[in-house]
């Protein structure tokens, strides 16, 4: 069953990645020409034409399509107007940063989210559930960069507990998480307590009860993971929003990420940097699409493949 | 209530973690003694080659890994040449130069450094229009000839007298041609370069830090850092957060407004300096649109309180002008000054002669990409409509700005930070300033053009090249407004004076 829907997976996946190029190279080209952006203050415009010819810019549109289309099914990626290197391998190498800060991100709202959401839920209408909801609206008030300037004064510069920006140990790794975790955790958690709510109030749940299961097995077994389909959507859907890099928190944190890749790529019309970025994240967003399915089947057994 | 043993034994693990957490994590701030420069960047390097990228601070990491055949130094203001790897040179004609290399270099493969390389990187970027520093080097060289292991030969096409700034800046840095060739392409190179240089190569994490490390072997001496780690981090406030803490020993493009915090922090001070670059004004001048009129044109020039920007908008970090090249710039005509520059009232005469008050003046300005850029331009406006001129703000994101000038699809005026020149012979590049300035025509200025290529006079090129300058800004085509200067905040641990060309060698920051 596995193989039949990743084979379905594949067959989906290209007519989208191929309508992806497409849309991505005409944007691009209606940007307008990425040669101003490169030449120096001291060239003429002639200096800039002969940057035009050599990069071949100066040829009709539909052909430097077909020609990127074609070297593409060669396994050339084509080349960074920006760095002069190979398109893919830089964005590959900023792949690891942006997974890694969505895994942990993710990690922090549903460690937050999901005990404070059942929290509230079994003890509905107590100061439990007012508190949960209070900071649930509060976290979501707050926007991401003053979270992080806040984190950073706090913990970089007052307590230098942990370093200010950059990457390469874990403590590097907390601040931004924490932005956008407890960002994602407001939402997360005002859902799993509404889903909680419900499953709560089931029959099966007063049946489970009448039996004399243990509430912790009712509550864990029973409601939890009734509860959890809702859940799981939302956070797929919003690991999806991350994989395409979350620049404000990249930014702030000098975090080397695909969103400040893509938005420098942009900037400076750098086709082959954008269009390998946008393939690589709508591979990326098919793949969680087709994870998430898999995890609502072992939530779920009646849901199919 | 009692206190059960679960509850005693939650809270003492819960109060053990918090008091332990200090130790576990890693300790930020260097230490005093520490061997390891950390410099934060405003920006990524763009590449390992230093003939393909036009940013400086992209050259700036460059520096401590490539060398110069001479290095440009700026004491007392001026510009001279000082050796590098050239230890001597000499013109033996107007077109020819003769380098008498230093035999004592290696590089970092051990590899001996000889005449070859230089005869390399020359034909390098002369055979190659996509390296961009193509645009500006070694474009009046016709033949290089190898005289022995340790001298080489260049013949220009024609007299150069701006040809040793050739071997300085993007594009200057010699290269290895044994290593190229081992490599067997450039993106191999480039992956794990050599230079010369005091730091070698140890790893570039792109959008993150450029790693460097000693060259025990370098000519000029042990290097005085173990490692150079050059950061990028955009965000200026966290820049700024990363000097208050400690985390970095230099951090560049600091604005005004955080001075104050970071001159009473017990660790940082500032250092202010003045740089290649100057803020000016573009301005339209063809038929048909109202500053085609002189009049209205001298009006914006007078209606500019320039020691006011300087003063408060730029906080003092700026200096007032209407020149076009700060004054360590060879040949910057030094009487465009700011004096007797600001005059509301004649301004206002100006307009009401010319008819024009209340026209319409779409001013364009970028956002972020020069320090105070777009409060100078919202203060020009604030001037402009003092004295009568309909003048409104145009602020847009630098890669569209940046396209509207090649377009030429600016409003009346546009506000331009040119920098990273070498000479003010610049503004007489006709190519350029069709770029910059399409519909503006003087047949002097075309004349002076013409003149300079043949002229090697070092006072008559001084000549032409100021008259160029007056011409220029008599006719307000281009109105200077400041130099602005550049900020640094500075670890105390460390010592660092800044250079005018904003490079930041190593070797030039010292532990204090």
């Amino acid at each position: 069953m596995i193989f039949s829907a990743l084979w379905r997976l594949l067959l989906q996946a290209v007519p989208v990645l191929f309508t992806v190029t497409l849309i991505v190279f005409a944007l691009v080209f209606l940007a307008g020409d990425p040669t101003v952006m490169m030449i120096p203050d001291q060239a003429s415009e002639a200096d800039r034409l002969a940057m035009v010819a050599a990069w071949g810019l100066d040829q009709p549109v539909h052909l430097q399509y077909l020609n990127y289309m074609r070297n593409l099914l060669h396994g050339d990626f084509g080349t960074s107007y920006r760095y002069g290197s190979s398109a893919l391998p830089i964005v590959l190498e900023r792949l690891p940063a942006t997974l890694l800060l969505a895994a942990a991100s993710m990690l922090v709202a549903v460690l937050i989210a999901v005990p404070a959401g059942m929290a509230a839920a079994l003890r509905r209408g107590s100061w439990v559930d007012h508190a949960v909801s209070g900071v649930a609206v509060l976290g979501k008030a707050m926007p991401n960069f003053w979270v992080a300037i806040m984190l950073i004064l706090v913990f970089g510069v007052s307590l230098r507990w942990l370093p200010v920006s950059g990457s390469g140990t874990w403590a590097h790794l907390v601040m931004p998480a924490l932005t956008l975790g407890t960002a994602f955790a407001g939402d997360l958690a005002k859902l799993v307590r509404a889903s909680m709510l419900e499953t709560l109030s089931q029959d099966y749940m007063r049946t489970a009860y009448a039996k004399g299961i243990p509430d912790w097995l009712v509550i864990g077994k029973h409601a939890l993971r009734n509860a959890a389909i809702p859940t799981v959507t939302m956070t797929s859907l919003h690991v999806v929003a991350l994989l395409g890099g979350a620049l404000v928190t990249e930014t702030i944190f000098a975090w080397p990420g695909l969103g400040q890749l893509i938005v420098q790529a942009i900037n400076t019309k750098d086709m082959a940097v954008i269009q390998i970025s946008v393939l690589v994240i709508t591979a990326m967003t098919l793949l969680v699409n087709f994870l998430t399915d898999v995890v609502y089947r072992l939530i779920d057994p009646r849901m199919k493949l | 209530m009692p206190t059960s043993r679960r509850i005693f034994l939650k809270n003492a693990a819960a109060s053990a973690s918090v008091a332990a957490l200090p130790f576990a994590l890693p300790q930020i701030a260097f230490a005093a003694g520490s061997t390891t420069l950390t410099i934060a960047q405003s920006n990524d390097i763009l590449s390992l080659d230093p003939a393909n990228h036009e940013n400086n601070s992209t050259q700036s990491a460059l520096v401590n890994l490539y060398e110069y055949l001479v290095n440009k130094e700026f004491p007392n203001g001026k510009m001279v040449f000082t050796p590098a790897l050239a230890q001597s040179w000499k013109q033996e004609d107007p077109r020819t130069w003769v380098f008498e290399l230093r035999s004592d270099v290696r590089w970092h493969d051990g590899k001996p450094f000889t005449a070859d390389d230089v005869k390399f990187t020359v034909e390098r970027m002369k055979g190659n229009p996509k390296l961009l520093s193509a645009v500006e080097k070694f474009r009046s060289v016709e033949k290089v000839e190898v005289l022995g292991p340790h001298r080489v030969r260049l013949v220009t096409s024609k007299p150069d007298p701006l040809f040793l700034h050739n071997f300085v800046g993007n594009g200057g840095s010699i290269l290895p041609q044994h290593a190229f060739q081992a490599a067997g392409s450039e993106e191999a190179f480039f992956a794990k370069p050599i230079g010369t240089g005091p730091y070698r190569f140890v790893e570039w994490k792109k959008a993150d830090r450029l790693v460097l490390a000693r060259n025990p072997q370098w000519w000029g001496g042990a290097p005085h850092w173990e490692r150079v780690v050059i950061r990028a981090i955009p965000e200026t406030a966290t820049r700024v957060a990363e000097a208050l803490s400690g985390g970095v020993d230099l951090a560049v493009n600091i604005p005004p407004e955080d001075i104050g915090r970071l001159k009473s922090n017990a660790d940082t001070g500032i250092v202010a300096f003045n740089i290649a670059r100057n803020f000016g004004l573009h301005l339209r001048t063809e038929p048909g649109v109202v500053t085609h009129d002189a009049r209205v044109r001298e009006a914006i020039d007078l209606a500019i309180n320039r020691q006011e920007l300087a003063d408060v908008v730029a906080d003092g970090y700026a200096t007032a002008t209407r020149g076009l090249f700060p004054p360590e710039i060879p040949n910057a005509n030094t009487r465009l000054t700011a004096t007797n520059s600001f005059n509301p009232d004649k301004a206002r005469q100006l307009i009401q002669a010319a008819g024009a008050k209340g026209a319409k003046i779409r001013f364009g300005s970028p956002s972020g990409r020069y320090i105070k850029d777009r409060e100078v331009s919202e203060a020009i406006v604030g001037y402009l409509q003092d004295v009568g001129l309909n003048a409104q703000l145009e602020v847009q994101e630098w890669s569209i700005y940046n396209a509207r000038v090649g377009s030429d699809s600016h409003g009346e005026i546009y506000f331009w930070g040119m920098g990273s020149y070498t000479d003010a012979s610049f503004i007489l590049n006709m190519g350029s300033l069709k770029r910059f300035n399409p519909h503006w025509k003087n047949a002097e200025f075309e004349r002076l053009a013409a003149e300079l290529p043949a002229t090697t006079g070092e006072k008559e090129r001084q000549a032409i090249i100021w008259r160029a300058q007056e011409i220029i800004t008599q006719d307000r085509a281009r109105i200077g407004v400041l130099y602005p200067k550049a900020i640094y905040s500075v670890n105390k641990r460390v010592q660092f004076a800044g250079r005018f060309d904003e490079m930041i060698p190593a070797e030039q920051v010292r532990r204090a």
